[in-house]
Order: structure tokens, then sequence, then C-alpha cells
């Protein structure tokens, strides 16, 4: 994601559990999962 | 999903490394405190190992001081690559790489350590942090940095260590009472910056997630703040970026600027540092400005206050004011992004426990460290402190603290790369850069004209 190393903001505490959804291409805190990914999981079990 | 943290992932399937930079930062900075606070009981000293350039005329009295004090910054240099080295690699990075970069770095941050303790830099404007960033600025633009030394340019890793080495030189009495003032004066100047950036960001036509992301990115703790929102909200990936860019371009602009506006108008250090605290947009910025400033105190004339009230009333107005409410905001806005807005794909929804998730863990480490101190000191007269303190513990946890900032200055400069930054177009910009006009303006009356006696005697 371009910046982030910028200032070395990605291991910060603010961070949380944020991490990118590479389906719809956002940003996630992770606490909510959407429907492409429980989709996904069907499928691979 | 993918990590963005950059850490190297390749090769063997990732396993979960321990901890954040924060608690690493905390791990650290308390670390030393604690052990120079052992030594002085033994009737030892950290001075040996907290060796710095001496202020010097002549040049012969910087050579004559490395000839003699070698060893001394030789085994300082083993002791920060041990555990910034040790902290990097639990956090996922290649010891090598980290090597690769804190070598140059330090030699870099001597040189220009030794730049700021010739008698007339300030004279030539040549503050030692100013210096940093240019110097990495220009060579992470031009020549260019391999990507692999990243792992040891690490601003944000060097400045919380920093700011917790900070704490021992911050009295309790001085948090709990400057605390609630912070607090407030941060409120105002944050919401206030928020409403402007997000309501003119609407009004153009920006996203809703868009425009909270760039407002909170511009309130409150800049790049980590934007990454925050941009995953409480669900905002795009582009629009993380490009907040990053504003946040970013801002940031190293204010470093110059606040500096140079307040010298202009001979600001106590106090209220510069206060200023810069309301008015800057991360906190290795920040520092590097406060420092630069701070640095003038006592050098030019008009310039009152001293240099570490500079560094108090930042780290109070940034730190305690803005950045530890990052959490708040999240939870806030991931409630009105999943109650008001369109429901997005991906947006996360609110938790609460995600106000201490997200909670600057190195704010504890910079509480705990001036609390062993304030404790350690209470029944001393400020004469004994000055005489039995400051010597045996205080200075050289200082002197200790400077090297750390030193290497965030370096740091900034060159992991900065404008190329890389994503191209932020006119409506975000314009957005942001509205949210700063009234953040300087109003940052600067609040500090001056209506908490300006109490910055100004900050301490006293």
């Amino acid at each position: 994601m371009g910046g982030l190393s910028v200032m070395s903001s990605a291991h910060a505490a603010v961070r949380g559990r944020d991490g990118l959804c590479l389906v719809h291409d956002r940003l996630t805190n992770g606490m909510r999962a959407c429907d492409s990914f429980r989709a996904k999981e069907a499928a691979t079990v | 999903m993918a990590d963005t943290s950059g850490a190297d992932t390749s090769g063997a399937e990732r396993t979960v490394r321990p901890g954040n930079e924060d608690w690493w930062a905390v791990g650290i900075g308390l670390g030393i405190v604690v052990v120079a606070l052992v030594l002085s009981r033994l009737g030892l000293s950290l001075h040996w190992l907290a060796v710095l350039p001496p202020r010097w005329k002549t040049f012969g009295q910087v050579t004559a001081d490395l000839a003699t004090n070698y060893p001394r910054y030789i085994a300082q240099f083993v002791f920060w690559a041990a555990v910034f080295g040790g902290a990097l690699s639990a956090l996922g990075y290649r010891l090598r790489d980290f090597l690769a970069a804190f070598v140059p770095l330090y030699l870099a941050a001597y040189v220009i350590f030794v730049l700021g303790q010739w008698d007339k830099a300030v004279g030539y404007n040549l503050e030692p942090p100013l210096v940093a960033l240019f110097l990495g600025l220009l060579v992470a633009n031009t020549v260019g940095v391999p990507a692999r030394l990243v792992a040891g340019l690490r601003g944000e890793l060097y400045v919380k260590t920093g700011i917790v080495l900070l704490g021992a030189t911050v009295p309790l009495t001085l948090i709990a009472l400057a605390g609630p003032v912070a607090v407030g004066q941060a409120a105002i100047v944050s919401i206030v910056t928020f409403s402007v950036i997000y309501f003119i960001a609407v009004r153009l036509g920006l996203d809703r997630r868009f425009a909270a992301t760039l407002g909170v990115g511009g309130a409150v703790c800049g790049v980590s703040a934007a990454i925050a929102i941009a995953g409480a909200v669900g905002a795009k990936r582009e629009n993380a970026s490009v907040t990053i860019s504003a946040v970013v371009l801002w940031a190293i602009a204010m470093i110059f600027a606040l500096p140079l506006i307040s010298r202009a108008l001979l600001l106590p250090t106090g209220v510069a540092g206060a200023w810069i605290g309301t008015s800057e947009f991360a906190d290795a910025a920040g520092i590097a400005a406060a420092q630069a400033y701070g640095g003038l105190a006592g050098k030019v004339p008009g310039i009152t206050g001293s240099a570490d009230q500079a560094l108090q009333a930042f780290t109070l107005m940034k730190v305690l004011g803005r950045d530890v409410w990052i959490g708040i905001w999240a939870v806030a806005l991931a409630v009105v992004a999943t109650t008001r807005w369109r429901d997005q794909p991906g947006t996360g929804a609110p938790d609460v426990r995600e106000i201490w998730r997200r909670f600057p863990k190195f704010v504890i480490g910079f509480l705990a460290a001036s609390a062993i101190v304030s404790v350690l000191t209470a029944g001393l007269s400020l004469a004994d402190y000055n005489k039995i303190a400051v010597p045996a513990f205080v200075g050289p946890i200082k002197d200790m603290r400077t090297w750390a900032f030193i290497f965030c200055f370096f740091s900034i400069g060159l992991t900065t790369r404008f190329d890389q930054l994503a191209r932020a177009g006119s409506k975000p910009m314009l957005a942001f850069t509205a949210g700063v006009a009234v953040n300087v303006v109003l940052g600067y009356v609040l500090s001056v004209y209506v908490f300006g006696a109490y910055w100004q005697h900050l301490g006293g």
C-alpha cells in the first residue's frame, strides 16, 4: 500500500488487527467476515 | 486477508510474531530507565554508555573526544543494535537487513550530533532534526535506499522508545496537572479539524468513508490513524493510500514550517511545543519539530523557556491529548459506518474492545517511566534533584533519548519516497488542506492566547 513504510507505521498498536480484503480491495478491522469470505470457506470445506 | 505490515513473510509459512513495536518500545525504554536506576543505586552510572559528542568550537575537540571515547561509542552502538535488532527480529525483519541499515544510520546520527554541538550551528540554522530530515529526504529521493534497508529505518520504533525515555524527565505531578489541559485543548482542535475535513470532503463529492479517513488522519495521529480508521469504516485501499500521502506531505512541511514561524514570532518553547502538538500529523515528525525549536532555547535572543519544555508540551498535547483517543474514534466511526452509511462488504463491526486494542501502548511506558522516577525522587528538593538525580540517572537517560530521537529523524527522511506516495488528487488535498489551515490557526490561538500562560510556565 502506497506510503505504508513512511515513518514505519505498519507495526503500531493503533493498527489493531487491521488487514486488507483482497477481494474487495478494502481495509477491514477483521471484526466481521463478509459474505464473500464465508462463501469461499464453504467452498473449500 | 493480506498482512499490510511489510515484514518478511516469504518462504516458510509465517508464524505469529510476539507483540507490536509499541510494547518493544516500552520494554527497551523502561529497561534503560531501570538499568540506569539500578546502576545509580550501586554507586555506578549509565553515563559511560550514554556518551555524546561534546560541544565544540574547533574540530580538534571532536577528534580528541573520538580518540578518547571510541570504546564508549562502539559499546553504545552494540547496545542499540542489540536492543533494536532483537525487537525487529521478533517483529519479522531479518537481522542482517536491520544491521545493514543501522550501521550507516548510527554513523550518520553521530555526524548530525556533532554538527548540532557546534557552537555556530544555530547561527547557520543547522538544527540537527531538520538537517537529519533534509539529508534523509535528499538521499531517499535521489540515489534511493534499497528496500531491504527499511528494516533498520524504524522511525516510529525509535521515537516511541524516545518518548518512553522522555517520561523519565516528566514529573508525574506535571502530567496530572497538565494532562487535562492538553486533553481539553487537543479535543477542541481535533473535533474541529475532523469536522472541517469531513464536511468539505463530502461536499466535494468524496465517499463518506474516505472523508472520515481523511478527517481522522488530520485530526488525530497521522498515518497510523488513517489506516486504523480506514479499517474501522471499511474504506478502499486507495483511499487509505491517498490519506497517507496527504498526511505525510503536510507532516514533512510542518516539521520545517512550525519551528520557522515559531522562531519568527519568538514563541516560548512550551507554547511552541503545544502548538506543534496540535498541528503536527505524526509523532515522529512532531518530535523533530519540537526538538528543533527547543534547541533554540538559550541560543536565540528572545526565545524563552527550555528545550525540555518544548518536548514535554508537545508530548502532552500530541500523545496524551490526541493519540490515546484513536480507539474511541475508531469505535465511534465504525458505529456510524455500520448504522448510518450504506453498507459495504468488509466494513468492520464496532467493538468496544477496539479502544484497548488500538490504544498506543507506548504511552503506558511513558507514564510508567514518569511514575518510577517521580516516586524515587519524591523526597528530593530541586537543588538535590539537580545535584544528585540528574548526574546519576536522569542525565544519562536524557542522553540516550537524544540518540533515539536522532535515529528517528534520519529514518523519517530516508523512508519518505515521494514517488511512492499515491497521487492525492485535488479534492482530497483541498479538503485536507482546509483542515490543516483551520487546525494551524486554531492551534495557534489556543496555544498562544487561551492557554499561553500555562504552556509558557510548564513545569515551573
